[in-house]
């Protein structure tokens, strides 16, 4: 019964947001030290060789501490570092759908692997590249930031109307 | 050269916003694109600027459409009137290595400002757009359902109409109006080449095997019908049902489901605008 249950919820988020996103996102629910690490058992693997293997898997940067280490032009530095830090706090290119699309309207190659973290030194080294104007226009815009919320905009009418 | 479409039905809820936006930004990767929001809603400047743009263009008390209709900036930080300056107005909002996005944002109180006018002038944005913008390729205007001032605003800045229909009852509505109004806007302007580009079906209904059914097939039927009576061209290539379409006017590009098929239709108005001598 709970199996059924939980194959229907399954299914309708796969309709709604894509079998690659779904699971993507249990994948990350899971992530190192959460409820996946209960399911190694049923995969017949055992847990120590999985904890054993991840200890030895060198983490990769993040994208700030990579922006942080690339040889920037000053003027563009503090936008590529802010960039760098809203995408770790993914308040830029929130997704790979994001970065999917930004790669296809900067004309980037897309990266092979489907993760963030993988996509982190192509993406940076497109927007290295940017000169100053663009970077300011990435920020200002919120583009590529993910979904927009139409109640700060709401808020943002009624209080220049107001003003009026 | 630089070309001139106004995306305009008569009829509200044909997806004239979303069809005028989603062309802006696939256009603007490789052409130099101006996107001129006529609706007071401000839909096209909301989903083009974004939540932080849009808020911020509010909170600075940027000049907007209103001003471009007005023909001035007011005071505010200047102690008197002073000239609009155009790349304020059409602010840049994303530029690509062949293309760019600019857009003149509207506001709430767009259609305040023009009833309190006297007589608004028609003219002023067509003037606006000679005036300026020489590197644009295309100028692309999201006009409002209603006739008004601002469709005859439209009418004189555009060389040609692009009409979303959606193929349901009282789809063809707003045809008989629409073409009334454009042979009135020659009539008083004869030296004003303007035609409609196309007709574009959005929404088409998935077709189940059975054409999407027998409301879908009659609706399509006058749709041709009417079309046909004023020489209109439909677009072959119809934008599908998708529930991707709102959430890339949001921003969300996580999983689109069949809207990426808009991009055949942006490809095919790009090719209609080639065979006129535009966007080559």
């Amino acid at each position: 019964m709970t199996g059924d249950r939980l194959a229907a919820s399954l299914r309708e988020l796969v309709q709604e947001h894509g079998l690659e996103q779904v699971s993507r996102s249990l994948h990350e629910i899971g992530g190192p030290d959460g409820p996946a690490q209960d399911a190694a058992p049923s995969t017949g693997r055992p847990a120590q060789r999985s904890t054993a293997r991840r200890g030895k898997q060198k983490r990769a940067p993040t994208a700030l501490e990579r922006a942080k280490k690339m040889d920037l032009p000053r003027e563009t530095a503090d936008s590529v570092v802010e960039l760098a830090r809203r995408f770790d706090k993914k308040s830029f290119l929130p997704t790979f759908g994001d970065i999917a699309h930004f790669c296809d309207v900067y004309d980037i190659d897309e990266p092979s692997s489907k993760s963030r973290a993988s996509a982190i030194p192509r993406v940076f080294r497109a927007i290295a590249a940017m000169d100053a104007e663009d970077l300011q226009m990435l920020l200002d815009y919120g583009a590529f930031s993910g979904p927009s919320r139409l109640g700060p905009i709401a808020d943002a009418i009624a209080r220049s109307t107001a003003r009026a | 050269m630089r070309v001139a479409v106004s995306v305009i039905n008569m009829k509200g809820g044909v997806g004239k916003t979303t069809i005028a936006t989603l062309l802006c930004r696939r256009l603007a990767r490789s052409h130099k694109v101006l996107a001129i929001d006529l609706d007071p809603q401000a839909n096209m400047s909301q989903a083009l600027m974004g939540e932080a743009g849009y808020r911020r263009f509010l909170a600075d008390n940027s000049p907007s459409v209103v001003e471009v209709f007005k023909g001035y900036q007011p005071p505010g930080s200047a102690a008197s009137p002073t000239p609009l300056d155009a790349t304020e107005v059409a602010r840049t909002i994303r530029r690509t290595h062949n293309g760019e996005l600019r857009i003149v944002p509207s506001r709430f109180d767009f259609s305040d400002n023009l009833r309190d006018a006297s007589k608004a002038d028609d003219q002023a944005l067509a003037r606006f757009i000679a005036d300026s913008f020489h590197d644009v390729d295309i100028v692309l205007i999201d006009c409002a359902p209603t006739e008004s001032v601002l469709t005859r605003a439209a009418y004189h800045a555009s060389r040609y109409l692009l009409v979303p229909v959606r193929p349901e009852y009282f789809a063809t509505i707003g045809f008989p109006l629409l073409h009334k109004s454009l042979e009135d806007f020659r009539g008083s302007n004869p030296s004003h080449e303007i035609d409609v580009l196309g007709v574009v079906i959005n929404d088409a209904c998935y077709d189940g095997g059975n054409q999407g059914g027998p409301e879908r097939i009659r609706a399509m039927a006058e749709i041709e019908d009417e079309a046909a009576d004023h020489h209109w061209r439909i677009f072959a290539n119809q934008i599908p049902f998708s529930r991707g379409f709102p959430k890339m006017m949001r921003g969300d590009y996580n999983y689109l489901g069949n809207a990426p098929m808009f991009y055949d239709f942006a490809e095919e108005l790009r090719d209609c605008l080639a065979e006129e001598g535009y966007l080559s």
